[in-house]
């Protein structure tokens, strides 16, 4: 198998739920050794929680939430409140690039695992917290479930139809949030590699929402001006909404910046007399009277399903792409040919879809699918007999004391 | 808030990317964010803009005073903030040659042209790497390097709706009939360029390890695919098609309050049920009726629930019931109005905002990102750049060019 660019990286990753698991999936796919640190008393969420697709308990190790976030690590079971449990976790410390957590703040440091401690074990070591509010602040102890931090991160009140209310927004919050704790991760380690140090980061998922609406923070900070929510309407653009097409519940999403897309659309729909309208002669006049032209535009779409208008328009060079839907998406010929979904085969959980993730196509270090998620405690005697250079007997030992699971 | 201005040191002393010099060819949201969340950290990067117009972003609002300029846009300065721009044409065979020397000294291209385009020009990743070997090019377009939509155009609105998140926005919608929605602005767009860092600095940390560069090919489509695959996988995994309307929970959500809007749910059950009761002052119900702690009972009499639900929120502004919910360890947060998220507490705490002094503009705030290296604090090192501002810098200094070279380039429309 291709290394991939990770492939010398270790990491010692003991968050849990979705957005934490995330970040250290990606590294994993770009070859880490990723050990994910699970124990009796603290079993992941997304092992335990309702499979998504049934709404029934599945078993700890055949979760399909769980099983896309944690692809390619190992699993070792140990005992974070026995000492000794420590004292292995510290001996792992020491042999790791990267400690990945998202427990409440304080937590690590009331284990005896804060930065201070995990920084003098290993100065070389990049360590990122991360949690709903960050590390600190009046607001630390509030509950980050997904949906709330898209609340409060200001995306919910700006997604929406004028005249509806808020948006709830789910688990795309926490692929974001993973996302964007990846890219910290990666710039910590690129640093690392001119320097040697490594360093601590201290990361908020609200905060990696709002920044996503840092142009409207800016027109508040700047003139006053609390925008909120506009359905698809753009500051300059009109055309620019999503248009009904043929059958049931299709849509296409039309976007017309200047006046040359205006005139090859208008072309490449057969220039129909309301085209000539004075009214959308100029970009600024059809801004103006985008509501009128929404109708018109509609009255075009409706005639052709969304795959026939986005090619018509697309052939045009007009900026006109369905609104796919899961079933569009799963049957689509341009995702086929780029393999965007994959079919996971796990031992316990049998055969199902899933997407390529990460999307990323690296041209000389692709990353990979390494291995399935792990089994609860699949990898605890490799961790401390190989990289911890333990005994059978100890290990044998340690499991009866209750260190090892 | 600390306060923070122009500093004059420069940027490859400073920033955990320092030291990385990277060339951005792109316009818009998505390649320019990339860019951005790498100036940000210290990474030189050096803006191509076309001469004459540059970014489409300097002709977008908001502007300062409502006032439109090139250099008064907000949505510009944000996307655009500590980096550097020259004004360059790689098309026009003069600016190739130009350019070309800027990417046998740069570690990373972003791009986001449509590749049709890059190599007709001879401008794709196979050519440039015989220019420099340890190059990475990132290349950001709607659909990717391959396929056969690779060619297709699509601004954010479009890009949004190709990837299933857009048909499924907003969920649990109280108008099925209405179309599909964007998210806020260009959100998702501002996604697309944080996932095609994430795959940049993974080329680059193999660069600095190898010395190789590549080719990293971005598909804004896969980028926002990944986001929603809970719902998007019901389909193959299930035979449900999810739409905007059945995605949303029975009796959680987002809930009108008497002074705006919250979002509540819960995880643990019944724990974090009762917790939202007793937020919002209706312990009673727990005692009075048993029905309540059976979830399966509660989830088939949803409606009626969130009528119930309804009244006790409406009595509480968003404010009180944070606040308790904070206390109680109850799942509930205010759906912030954008003012109110610049004003928020927390955030003003942890220094989310830094406070710029702007030469035209004055003192404003500022987002910056959203995580604290604790080796290499955020700070502004550049104004958002004028179109051109550092050509002499560059052309001159950097790639050793005359006067008369310089001249001669503007001439002949490349620069």
């Amino acid at each position: 198998m291709t290394k991939g660019a990770a492939n010398n990286i270790r990491v010692l990753d003991f968050s849990w739920g979705m957005a934490g698991p995330l970040t250290a999936m990606l590294l994993a796919s770009a070859g880490a050794e990723v050990i994910k640190i699970e124990s009796q008393q603290r079993i992941d969420m997304s092992r335990t929680s309702a499979d998504p697709y049934t709404g029934k308990p599945t078993g700890i190790n055949k979760n399909s939430i769980f099983n896309d976030l944690n692809r390619s690590k190992l699993s070792a079971n140990i005992n974070l409140k026995h000492p000794r449990g420590l004292e292995l976790i510290k001996s792992l410390i020491k042999i790791s690039d990267v400690v990945l957590e998202n427990y409440s703040a304080g937590v690590m440091e009331r284990l005896g695992l804060g930065y201070k401690v995990v920084s003098e074990l290993n100065p070389s070591i990049i360590m990122s917290s991360s949690s709903t509010m960050g590390g600190m602040g009046p607001e630390v102890g509030a509950i980050g479930y997904a949906p709330l931090f898209a609340a409060s991160s200001g995306l919910s009140d700006m997604t929406g139809y004028p005249d509806g209310p808020p948006t709830e927004i789910r688990f795309s919050m926490d692929i974001i949030s993973g996302y964007t704790t990846f890219v910290a991760v990666m710039a910590a380690l690129v640093s690392r590699q001119g320097t040697g140090k490594g360093q601590y980061i201290d990361f908020s998922s609200r905060e990696s929402i709002s920044i996503l609406l840092g142009d409207a923070l800016m027109d508040y900070t700047l003139n006053g001006r609390v925008q909120t929510r506009n359905g698809n309407d753009d500051a300059t653009m009109a055309p620019h909404n999503c248009y009904r097409c043929q059958g049931e519940d299709n849509w296409v999403s039309i976007a017309i910046d200047n006046d040359s897309e205006w005139h090859a659309f208008c072309m490449a729909i057969g220039n129909p007399e309301w085209t000539n309208d004075n009214r959308f002669a100029l970009q600024i006049s059809r801004h103006k009277h985008h509501e009128e032209l929404d109708h018109l535009v509609e009255s075009w779409t409706i005639t052709f399903s969304h795959y026939q208008v986005m090619e018509i328009l697309q052939a045009a060079g007009v900026a006109a792409v369905a609104s796919l839907n899961p079933q569009d998406l799963f049957t689509d010929p341009h995702i086929q040919e780029r393999q965007s979904f994959i079919v996971m085969n796990n031992p316990e959980a049998g055969e199902r879809f899933s997407v390529a993730s990460p999307p990323w196509k690296l041209s000389e270090t692709p990353c990979s699918i390494y291995r399935d998620a792990p089994l609860f405690g699949e990898h605890t005697k490799y961790v401390c007999c190989e990289l911890l250079d333990l005994s059978i007997e100890e290990v044998q030992k340690l499991i009866e004391e209750g260190v090892l699971q | 808030m600390k306060s923070i201005s122009k500093d004059s040191e420069s940027p490859q002393k400073t920033g955990v990317l320092r030291g990385i010099t990277v060339v951005e060819l792109s316009e818009f949201i998505a390649g320019p964010y990339c860019a951005k969340l790498l100036a940000d950290m210290g990474a030189e990067v050096i803006k191509l803009e076309s001469p004459g117009q540059g970014d489409i972003t300097r002709r977008r609002p908001p502007f300062k005073g409502d006032s439109p300029g090139p250099d008064n846009s907000g949505l510009f300065f944000f996307l655009n903030a500590n980096k550097l721009s020259i004004t360059l044409d790689p098309f026009h065979p003069a600016g190739k040659k130009a350019f070309f020397e800027l990417i046998a000294k740069a570690d990373l291209l972003i791009e986001d042209r449509s590749p049709v385009v890059m190599e007709e020009a001879e401008l794709d990743f196979k050519h440039l790497a015989k220019v420099n070997p340890r190059l990475v090019v990132t290349s950001i377009t709607p659909f990717g390097q391959t396929g056969p939509y690779r060619n297709y155009r699509a601004y954010p609105l479009n890009t949004f709706q190709s990837g299933g998140e857009g048909y499924l926005t907003p969920g649990a919608s109280l108008y099925p009939q209405r179309p599909p929605l964007k998210w806020a602005n260009f959100s998702g767009d501002y996604f697309c360029g944080v996932s095609a860092a994430g795959a940049a600095l993974l080329a680059l940390f193999h660069q600095r390890a190898t010395g190789k560069g590549q080719h990293v090919d971005i598909s804004k489509q896969e980028a926002l695919l990944d986001m929603n695959t809970i719902d998007l996988l019901r389909w193959p995994n299930r035979g449900e098609l999810a739409n905007r309307a059945t995605r949303g929970y029975k009796f959680a959500g987002v809930m009108p309050c008497k002074n705006g809007y919250v979002d509540f749910g819960f995880h643990r059950w019944p724990d974090e049920w009762q917790a939202i009761l007793s937020v919002i002052g209706t312990p009673g119900w727990w005692g009075e009726d048993e029905n309540l702690k059976d979830r399966a009972y509660c989830e088939e009499h949803g409606n009626e629930l969130k009528q119930r639900l309804a009244d006790s929120f409406k009595v509480h502004t968003k404010e009180e019931i944070y606040q308790k919910a904070i206390a109680k360890h109850a799942a509930i947060a205010p759906c912030l109005q954008i003012d109110e998220v610049a004003d928020s507490p927390q955030m003003n705490s942890r220094g989310f905002f830094a406070e710029i002094d702007h030469p035209n503009w004055g003192k404003f705030k500022f987002p910056t990102a959203p995580y604290r290296f604790s080796e290499a604090p955020w700070r502004l090192r550049h104004l958002a750049p004028s179109l051109g501002e550092h050509n002499e810098e560059i052309y001159k200094q950097r790639l050793s060019m005359s006067t008369q070279e310089l001249n001669n380039l503007k001439a002949k429309g490349a620069i």
